[in-house]
């Protein structure tokens, strides 16, 4: 036994769980397992539900990925503070659906319960065809896009896991500030006191289209809907206006972050290439600009493009920012915590491997942020103390004696509670997947 | 004093295809344009390709490559046609009053988009050496294809566009094909655009058109193989969506500005009016007047606000971590006089103003109209 990490782990399988201890990265390059002030010594990782298991419908989760159905779980899981978990997954028959499964602090679970389903029939008549990535807050309240056959959307609210209703739809005039015309993004975001943040196009005051807009929609109260972001708005410290936006989360109070993409005024018309940007406020008050891509002309934010979904926390943001097709960097706050690259690897991992993609970060409490990165070896979870990295998870570990391969965590950002248990979604080496659960101990 | 009743004038049985160009070249006062049938010819423009979205996303092994593109092939065509009745009284100081009445006027414009919407969706793995080398690092590697979602529909944009926002709203656009005018590229139709009013002079002393559309649809679920990859892409987690996001709003606005009558020619004003409907007729003929004439021939003036815009919206969403994309301007001119659109602003002008006449007897009005019908 070379270290507690293999000690950790041990103890997990004797436990019926897989427990990791945190190796961190260090100067010396050695790789034990340690205990900061706020890093759990170690995650204890169960898996929770796995591909084939029986659904309340009496379907089961489609037992390995292949074909046009899509795999077992997309990836899109969310866990919150009452320690319940939805997941998104496929059954056997390719139908999707959004389930829920709550465990208790020794980590035993209940039975799974569906929350929506493809097929469905909601209380106003909406028949579930597609369903977005949602969002689940500590109150339960769950909300998604739902669309159904004919491509109609409709935000559906669950308060406190009652059946869902509809909040609004694409075509609906809310406040005076939220006359939504269009095609609404599937995109949104639930904040812990349940605000609202979504984006549709509208109109204008006027009465004709004038583009995208953020809306933010306080305490499922529609009347009361605000735009925070309009098209065509001046990107702060630019002479660019927005276009678009793209992923967005929202704290309470009305903090939020946002992307999408703008463009200089006056310029001619583009071909392609988007120019994107990276915006952080409050609602009611004037945005920053924490990245813009070059042409946009802020030489005060970060240079570079932003694709992938921006975090927020309290009081910190995070980001991965692209500075060519195979470069991205995390950027947590406004100093640069990794590289990586496609093309000749970037930063080290605490397991010594050169990164060479990332998954949008996730902030966890005490400030740890994780963060997945993707590296020549194959794949770690790591958690930031302020100071270092620590490799939470990776590919190649044994959870149940059973080798991990491909792990997706931070497909949402509520993917961590206050607990500091974490959620993800795991290939095992044999082809079965699973939702796993970390629990800090 | 010459009393005149019941004039009509007219340029056309209602029909947009006949009637004034909403842009007739080099007219003035002196030398306004008479009705004609507006449209008709070949296309505005050959078929224009534009790229919508072209970018490559490190994701975990893989590398998520977009590429969209639109070809789009157009053709409009815009007028008004109008018709009156006069009425009205000259007197020997070369002023007079003039009643207009029973006016109807439509106006608006015939404009259609076919377009190919190609789209390639690729998800690239790539294999991994590492090179020994003196340097170091990760050397060569290969891409396997591992996702490859391609597709290029051939689309009528504002047919697709109608029937998909009727199936969200309920509502029904105020567009309508025009039958009989030319197919646009290998599929679509002509559209047209516009507004009719009646019996507005009575009120205003003058006519405002306001033909005005607005629309934002995602039209891929429409289009049924495209409609099929979309769920199968959704069972992966990935979110495609396109379609068109446009404002067309062109306020005409008809004013007469001269009337003739066999004793000459009057300046027609609408300043202190003592009732709605009736205007002023100055500066005519001094003398003795004719009455009961049953000549006239009047011209107007008219201006053209007109405010525009024509994007492709295209979106590509992974789960809640990925979001691709934005909106594209075309350089879609619904009016051949229209300046190509720069930002994200809608083009926003005013036209004008234009000259036009018509005449009570003239072979204007007599000229047999084409075989169009709206709806």
């Amino acid at each position: 036994m070379h270290n507690r990490r293999d000690f950790l782990r041990l103890l997990g399988l004797a436990a019926g769980a897989t427990i990791v201890g945190c190796g961190s990265s260090s100067d010396s390059g050695a790789f034990s397992g340690f205990s900061s002030s706020s890093i759990p010594n170690a995650y204890q990782f169960t898996p929770v539900v796995t591909s084939g298991t029986t659904l309340p419908n009496r379907s089961s989760i489609r037992a390995q990925a292949g074909g046009d159905d899509g795999p077992p779980f997309i990836g899109a899981v969310v866990v919150n503070d009452r320690r319940h978990i939805c997941f998104h997954a496929n059954d056997e028959t390719g139908k999707m659906g959004v389930y829920r499964i709550d465990y208790d602090v020794f980590g035993d679970t209940s039975d799974i319960q569906s929350v929506i389903e493809e097929g469905q029939t909601l209380s106003d008549g909406t028949v579930v065809d597609i369903i977005s990535p949602g969002d689940l807050n500590n109150s339960d309240d769950s909300v998604f896009v739902v669309e159904d056959p004919e491509g109609r959307k409709t935000v559906q609210y669950s308060k406190g896991g009652a059946p869902f209703e509809r909040l609004c739809s694409g075509y609906q005039s809310l406040s005076d500030e939220a006359q939504l015309y269009g095609d609404m993004h599937p995109d949104l975001c639930l904040s812990g006191s349940g605000d609202l943040m979504f984006c549709c196009p509208y109109r204008n005051a006027d009465g004709n289209l004038e583009g995208e807009g953020l809306f933010y929609l306080p305490e499922q109260s529609a009347s009361q809907t605000k735009r925070v972001l309009s098209r065509e708005q001046l990107l702060p410290g630019t002479s660019s206006a927005i276009r678009t936006f793209g992923i967005f989360d929202v704290r309470p109070g009305g903090n939020y972050l946002c992307h999408g993409t703008a463009a200089p005024l006056e310029e001619d018309l583009e071909d392609g290439e988007k120019l994107t940007y990276l915006v952080r406020g409050r609602v009611g008050e004037e945005p920053e600009t924490l990245v813009a891509s070059p042409r946009l002309g802020d030489s005060n934010a970060v240079q570079g493009s932003v694709y992938m979904a921006p975090r927020l926390s309290d009081s910190d943001y995070g980001a991965v920012v692209q500075t060519d097709r195979d470069k991205t960097a995390f950027w947590l706050g406004g100093k640069k915590l990794l590289d990586a690259d496609f093309n000749v690897g970037g930063s080290l991992s605490p397991r010594r491997a050169r990164i060479i993609s990332m998954f949008p970060p996730v902030f966890g409490p005490n400030g740890l942020v994780f963060i997945q990165v993707f590296t020549t070896q194959g794949t770690e979870i790591l958690v930031y103390d302020g100071r270092s990295f620590s490799t939470v998870l990776a590919s190649g570990d044994v959870i149940n004696g059973r080798a991990l391969g491909m792990i997706i965590f931070g497909a949402l950002p509520h993917c961590i509670n206050s607990h500091g248990d974490l959620v993800c979604v795991a290939d095992f080496v044999g082809g079965e997947s699973s939702i796993l659960l970390g629990r800090a101990i | 004093m010459g009393e005149f009743e019941e004039i009509n004038l007219r340029a056309t049985a209602p029909q947009v295809r006949f009637g004034f160009p909403l842009f007739p070249q080099g007219t003035s006062i002196n030398n306004p344009a008479s009705p004609r049938t507006i449209g008709g010819g070949a296309s505005a423009n050959a078929p224009s390709r534009h790229q919508l979205i072209d970018t490559t996303v490190p994701l975990a092994r893989w590398r998520l490559y977009a590429n969209m593109w639109v070809e789009f092939f157009q053709f409009s065509f815009a007028g008004f046609s109008i018709e009156y009745q006069v009425a009205g009284v000259t007197r020997s100081n070369g002023t007079g009053d003039l009643r207009v009445r029973l006016d109807r006027t439509q106006g608006g414009a015939g404009f259609g988009i076919s377009a190919t919407l190609d789209t390639t969706i690729r998800l690239e793995e790539g294999t991994f050496r590492y090179d020994w080398g003196p340097l170091g690092g990760i050397g060569p590697q290969s891409w396997e294809t591992v996702i490859d979602q391609s597709f290029a529909p051939n689309i009528d944009l504002i047919n697709i566009a109608l029937i998909v926002f009727n199936a969200m709203t309920g509502g029904v656009l105020p567009l309508q094909e025009i039958r009989g005018a030319q197919t646009v590229g290998p599929s679509g139709a002509v559209w047209g655009l516009f507004n009719e009013r009646n019996n507005r002079y009575a009120s205003d002393n003058r006519i405002r058109l306001t033909p005005s559309i607005d629309v934002h649809v995602n039209v891929l679920r429409a289009i049924p193989k495209v409609g099929t990859a979309i769920k199968v892409m959704a069972a992966v987690g990935l979110r495609v969506s396109q379609g068109p996001s446009f404002i067309f709003i062109f306020p005409i606005t008809i004013r007469i500005i001269k009337f003739s009558t066999p004793d000459g020619t009057y300046d027609v004003v609408s300043q202190g009016n003592p009732t709605p409907g009736t205007l002023r007729l100055i500066r005519g003929p001094v003398g003795s007047t004719t009455s009961n004439f049953t000549w006239a021939e009047t011209i107007h003036d008219h201006t053209v606000g007109f405010e525009f815009r024509f994007e492709i919206h295209s979106t590509i969403n992974f789960l809640g971590m990925i979001s691709l994309g934005g909106s594209t301007p075309l350089p879609f001119r619904i009016f051949p006089q229209q300046p190509l659109p720069q930002g994200g602003r809608p083009l926003s002008t005013v036209f004008g103003p234009f000259f036009t006449r018509m005449s009570s007897d003239g072979p204007t009005a007599q000229v047999g109209l084409p075989e169009v019908v709206w709806g």
